[in-house]
């Protein structure tokens, strides 16, 4: 059969396809439903860049999720991820190719191998987005994420160097749903010499994470450094409870040690989209509010009438949680 | 620039040819009289077996077997087949096996890959195996964008 037909189109925006714990790490979905979004509005197709040694599955499942293009490098050296092998396999195929917009999710590889892609690629990088749009008037990505440690989001573009990259933070966007019935293209560039990895990995365990499912809950009560310690925390939790939700926290609360960091939200944690978010002594800092701006409806406590938290509240209750909250599990308790 | 091959894939099921993922694969002409044929059809969300048609010939020019939608219609090889869920499997008389397909389930899809050595109507190699895929020799039609009709 021959080899090198037919169509060197590979589309003009890429998504790095990251399948690691694939049935819980949905940011790659999230990426493909925007990146199909993208590429929509620029007049391409989408294409998920796939690394691995026997990948099939994951190229059906984001066929299936929107991708048009699967970009499909398969060999036992790409098995385990080095990020050196991917930088060479990736930026050759990306010079060749010469994609307009390149995403990759905002995870710990994405973090480590993004960077690294885009110094090799003499380009820039916005990390963590929460926002990603096309201007109109110019066609250029504008990438919003947050800057001045979480103070203000700052609108980024590249209006030179090619591609436009960005690692976008989980749980920003929402997925598509599977269709079964897509047909998509896939595409098989020779990869070419495989540099040997300077590391070699011996063996990995998956770490054990409790089964906190702060991204599907319905309600999330959450608590920042207002709540003042630990034993407090556990109103949150009772009050979880009796709403069939999970407990998230801001940085301050990992930081003191009253939680895991499993439970926390905003920018360098998880994203939440609850149909109630309750807050409880958190300020509403930028980088925590990035991480719940999905929530339906919010209540906010707080004792400081001027928070920034009560900005985005629907509901602001302005007093100590941590007196406010066993007189309202009180009534909770008497109404339910 | 970079040497590339290219195929088209579903998301539900595919075969494993010449080492890419394929929602259906033709060899030869259909329906072009006696001559060989293989075609590995497209399955539809919900199926769960791969769909085969196919004269296949031996080495020696002699028309083996013809499958018709997974179903030995024609048997002047004394070729046994047996089909059992999404696997089947083509042999010789010498119980030396010319087809096998395995069906591997996903979490939401299945994939196909196939073993085979199979030949034309003239005697030459157009299949042959290739890890736990197929080498195809000569034209063979993976883009197919839907199924094809069945004349014979």
């Amino acid at each position: 059969m021959r080899r090198t037909p037919v169509n060197n189109n590979a589309g003009k925006v890429w998504v790095f396809g990251d399948y690691r714990n694939y049935f819980q790490n949905r940011v790659t979905l999230q990426l493909i439903a925007k990146g199909k979004e993208l590429a929509e509005t620029i007049g391409t197709e989408l294409s998920v860049v796939l690394l691995g040694e026997s990948p099939n599955q994951y190229a059906m499942e984001y066929v299936a999720h929107g991708a048009d293009i699967i970009i499909m490098g398969e060999s036992r050296d790409l098995k385990e991820y080095h990020v050196e092998t991917f930088t060479e396999v990736v930026s050759a195929w990306v010079r060749s190719y010469k994609p307009d917009i390149f995403i990759a999710g905002a995870t710990s590889f994405g973090r480590e191998f993004f960077p690294r892609l885009a110094k090799r690629l003499k380009t820039g990088l916005s990390a963590d987005c929460v926002c990603l749009d096309i201007d109109p008037d110019t066609g250029l990505l504008i990438q919003t994420t947050p800057a001045w440690g979480g103070e203000l989001l700052a609108e980024v573009v590249t209006p030179f160097s090619r591609p436009q990259m960005a690692t976008v933070h989980p749980g920003i966007f929402k997925e598509r749903c599977h269709d079964k019935s897509r047909i998509g293209r896939i595409i098989y560039p020779d990869i070419g010499h495989i540099p040997q990895p300077r590391e070699r990995v011996l063996r990995s365990k998956r770490y054990q994470t409790r089964d906190i499912d702060l991204e599907n809950a319905r309600v999330v009560v959450a608590g920042g450094r207002g709540i003042c310690s630990k034993e407090n925390l556990d109103h949150l939790f009772e009050l979880a409870g009796l709403l069939e939700g999970e407990v998230g926290v801001t940085r301050p609360v990992v930081l003191a040690g009253w939680a895991d960091e499993e439970r926390l939200l905003g920018q360098t944690g998880k994203s939440v989209k609850p149909k109630l978010f309750i807050s409880c002594g958190t300020s509403g800092a930028l980088q925590f509010t990035t991480g719940i701006r999905g929530s339906e409806t919010l209540i906010a406590i707080n004792r400081d009438p001027n928070a920034p938290i009560f900005k985005i509240a629907d509901l602001g209750l302005v007093g100590d949680a941590t007196v406010l909250l066993p007189f309202i599990l009180e009534k909770l308790k008497k109404r339910l | 620039m970079l040497n590339v091959k290219e195929s088209r894939v579903s998301a539900y099921h595919n075969y494993l040819i010449n080492g890419m993922l394929s929602p259906c694969m033709l060899i030869g002409e259909q329906n072009g009289g006696n001559g060989f044929y293989l075609l590995f059809d497209f399955v539809s969300p919900g199926g769960r077996m791969p769909l085969v048609n196919g004269t296949i010939y031996g080495p020696q020019k002699d028309v083996l077997a013809r499958i018709k939608e997974n179903e030995l219609i024609e048997n002047p090889g004394a070729c046994s087949f047996h089909f059992i869920q999404g696997d089947f499997a083509l042999s010789a008389p010498d119980n030396k096996a010319i087809l096998v397909a395995k069906t591997h389930e996903f979490t939401n899809g299945y994939m196909t890959t196939i073993n085979a050595r199979l030949y034309d109507e003239k005697g030459i190699l157009r299949v042959e195996p290739l890890g736990n895929s197929i080498q195809v020799h000569g034209e063979a039609n993976t883009a197919l964008t839907r199924s094809i009709p069945l004349h014979t």
